[in-house]
């Protein structure tokens, strides 16, 4: 890997091969859950690979070079749908409806279907899902990355959950009454997010 | 809050790894995304190359365009101070000055010498076009008339010469001496026997109309000698060089195209229509367009930092059509009465319309894979190919010629959509139709003129 990095640091097209062989799957993944469909997604991976050659001689060899470039991806995506990017007004959190406990049911669900899922979400939504979920991000660092508050970024986080879940009881409609019920009152998110499993960064 | 857990779990463990086959498409938006940035930051030192290129081309058909003109101005200012300078202010009545006669009829002699050769070479064309030159006009239109029983006075005068002769005639015709030229001039038409009346009248005639002129206060009215002279000198450059000619060729061409490495090559096929305009008797220009249909294949094991197969055997097919546009540059070295050779040489611009490769990787048998990739109207390559032939023309009759061409095109940048070192030799066989050709005198002239070099 070396080897193809110091390739492209002097701009050698097949190195450049490689390398975009070797994490394109990667990328794509990531820019397919960012993006309006997967013909977008496309090109916002080769944004952020243009970005990866152009600035691959800033990449610090001491750090994963694969979350290096993942974060340049996600960034790229983020930044792509950034004028998309409609913010609630921040809710109170507590205050929020807690919908679903039925998720596991679906855990044999395609990524196919799960793509579509995210891909359904609106643009805030599903940003703040991607990065918080999957991605890993604390909601400081999403609040500083899309310039929102934290509170914004758990409400969106909290409807993007919920709206998932109201999709996932409506592709099996006998689940659908189990999936509906009140929130227990004084809830905290940020415990919610503290008993999380290990993010992976 | 298992539920809330659940969700992220659920679409983190079912998208953060998916396996998603890789697309070459999207390599391709890649990798011209990375050209259009690597272009961007090439751009001047490309428009600087092509701009010299075109340069030079302009550079050498101006420096054959005006080398002639130049020379002929040189030796005619020499010539001209051999002359002494007539007094100004002569008066009417000093007509017959001895020294003035003398010089005018040494300036006569040159205008007869010159004007007989030019007469002889370039005929009736080039005595109408300095009877158009105005002040003159009267003195040629007797000496034309004279010399057409004539035998040439000096047969091997250079044409150069000639030119000079006209130059100082010419200079002489100063506004202040202008009456006493036409006067010398006229008196001695008045010599030659067999002028007709008709012509004396019209001698007259543009005799006054030129003093009339060359004297006139009215600015806008008034011809000074310099334009008389520039245009006469204007006239004889034309009379003297050929007519431009228009050359149209249909051609075919076979052709072997490689890159290296190359294993084994299919016959490439060339078809186009040509314009050949002639700037001169030796030098033209050619462009037009050209389709070809290129079949090469570069095969062998792969270097070490292929992406497509390091290190292993590949093979790459490839088939593409090609629109050529050449702009060339001849030169003819050699013109016999039927055989004419010339040196080609210019630059072309690919249009690569339809690129289709064919990628074989690994060893014969199960282990071979094969993968295709086809791009339309992705790759030009503007002045990217530079062309160099010797062409054979045999001439069939005044308008027809058949060519026989060997070329070879050698690529100045990557071709294609692999950016391949492509080179193609071939023969090109030309079926070539002159339009607008010379007129005869001016082409009869332009071969005495050549052979009396």
């Amino acid at each position: 890997m070396q080897r193809i990095i110091s390739g492209c640091i002097k701009k050698d097209r097949s190195s450049q091969y490689l390398l975009y062989k070797e994490f394109y799957s990667y990328g794509l993944a990531i820019c397919r859950r960012y993006a309006l469909d997967d013909e977008d997604a496309a090109d916002v991976l080769n944004d952020g690979f243009l970005k990866i050659f152009n600035n691959i001689e800033k990449y610090d060899p001491e750090k994963p070079f694969k979350s290096w470039i993942g974060k340049i991806i996600t960034n790229t995506a983020i930044d792509h749908y950034r004028a998309n990017l409609k913010f609630a007004d921040h809710e109170d959190v507590s205050t929020l409806e807690h919908i679903g406990d039925a998720a596991i049911v679906y855990s044999q669900l395609a990524y196919k279907e799960l793509l579509a899922l995210i891909q359904g979400l609106s643009p805030a939504y599903r940003t703040v899902f991607n990065l918080y979920a999957i991605d890993g991000y604390s909601h400081e660092e999403i609040a500083e990355l899309l310039k929102i508050s934290t509170g914004t970024s758990k409400s969106n986080l909290f409807k993007a959950r919920q709206k998932l879940q109201e999709k996932l009881a409506t592709i099996n409609g006998s689940l659908k009454a189990d999936v509906s019920f009140i929130a227990r009152q004084g809830v905290n998110p940020i415990n919610v997010n503290n008993e999380m499993p290990a993010k992976n960064r | 809050m298992e539920n809330e857990n659940d969700i992220d779990q659920l679409f983190k463990n079912g998208l953060s790894d998916p396996e998603i086959p890789f697309n070459e498409l999207d390599w391709e938006k890649m990798e011209r995304k990375l050209d259009g940035t690597e272009n961007k930051k090439r751009l001047i030192p490309m428009w600087l190359y092509t701009a010299t290129g075109i340069a030079a081309v302009l550079t050498v058909v101006l420096f054959w365009l005006l080398s002639t003109p130049v020379e002929i101005n040189k030796k005619g200012g020499e010539e001209l101070s051999s002359v002494e300078p007539v007094k100004p202010g002569i008066k009417k009545a000093e007509l017959e000055n001895n020294t003035a006669d003398l010089k005018m009829n040494r300036a006569e002699h040159q205008i007869n010498s010159a004007d007989t050769h030019i007469h002889q070479e370039t005929g009736q064309q080039f005595y109408s076009q300095v009877q158009i030159a105005g002040n003159i006009s009267g003195r040629t239109t007797a000496v034309g008339l004279m010399t057409e029983q004539a035998p040439p006075v000096l047969p091997l005068l250079s044409a150069i010469t000639a030119n000079d002769g006209i130059n100082s005639g010419i200079n002489l015709m100063r506004p202040e001496v202008n009456l006493q030229v036409s006067s010398t001039l006229a008196h001695s038409s008045k010599e030659v026997a067999d002028v007709s009346t008709a012509a004396e009248r019209d001698r007259i005639a543009l005799e006054k109309k030129a003093n009339a002129l060359a004297q006139s206060k009215d600015p806008f009215e008034k011809i000074t000698p310099t334009e008389i002279a520039r245009s006469v000198q204007k006239n004889m450059e034309t009379a003297l060089s050929p007519r431009n000619t228009l050359i149209l060729s249909a051609m075919a061409a076979p052709d072997i195209t490689t890159a290296k490495p190359s294993k084994s090559s299919k016959v490439s096929s060339n078809l186009g229509m040509l314009a050949t305009y002639a700037l001169s008797p030796k030098f033209s220009v050619t462009s037009g367009a050209i389709y070809a249909k290129k079949y090469y294949n570069s095969a062998g094991t792969a270097p070490q930092d292929n992406p497509y197969a390091a290190a292993q055997d590949w093979e790459v097919d490839a088939d593409c059509n090609v629109l050529d546009i050449p702009l060339n540059v001849n030169y003819k070295l050699l013109n016999k009465k039927r055989l004419s050779v010339s040196v080609n040489t210019g630059l072309s611009s690919y249009f690569m319309l339809k690129e289709k490769y064919e990628f074989i990787t690994g060893a014969a048998g199960a282990g071979q894979q094969v993968s295709t990739l086809e791009v339309q109207n992705q790759n030009k390559h503007l002045f990217g190919i530079a062309n160099i032939s010797l062409s054979f023309d045999h001439r069939i009759n005044e308008s027809f010629s058949v060519g026989l061409q060997p070329f070879a095109k050698l690529p100045l940048t990557g071709i294609g959509n692999g950016n391949v070192d492509l080179k193609s030799v071939g023969v090109s066989f030309s079926l070539n139709i002159g339009l607008f050709p010379a007129k005869k005198t001016g082409k009869y002239a332009v071969v005495k003129y050549s052979s009396l070099k």
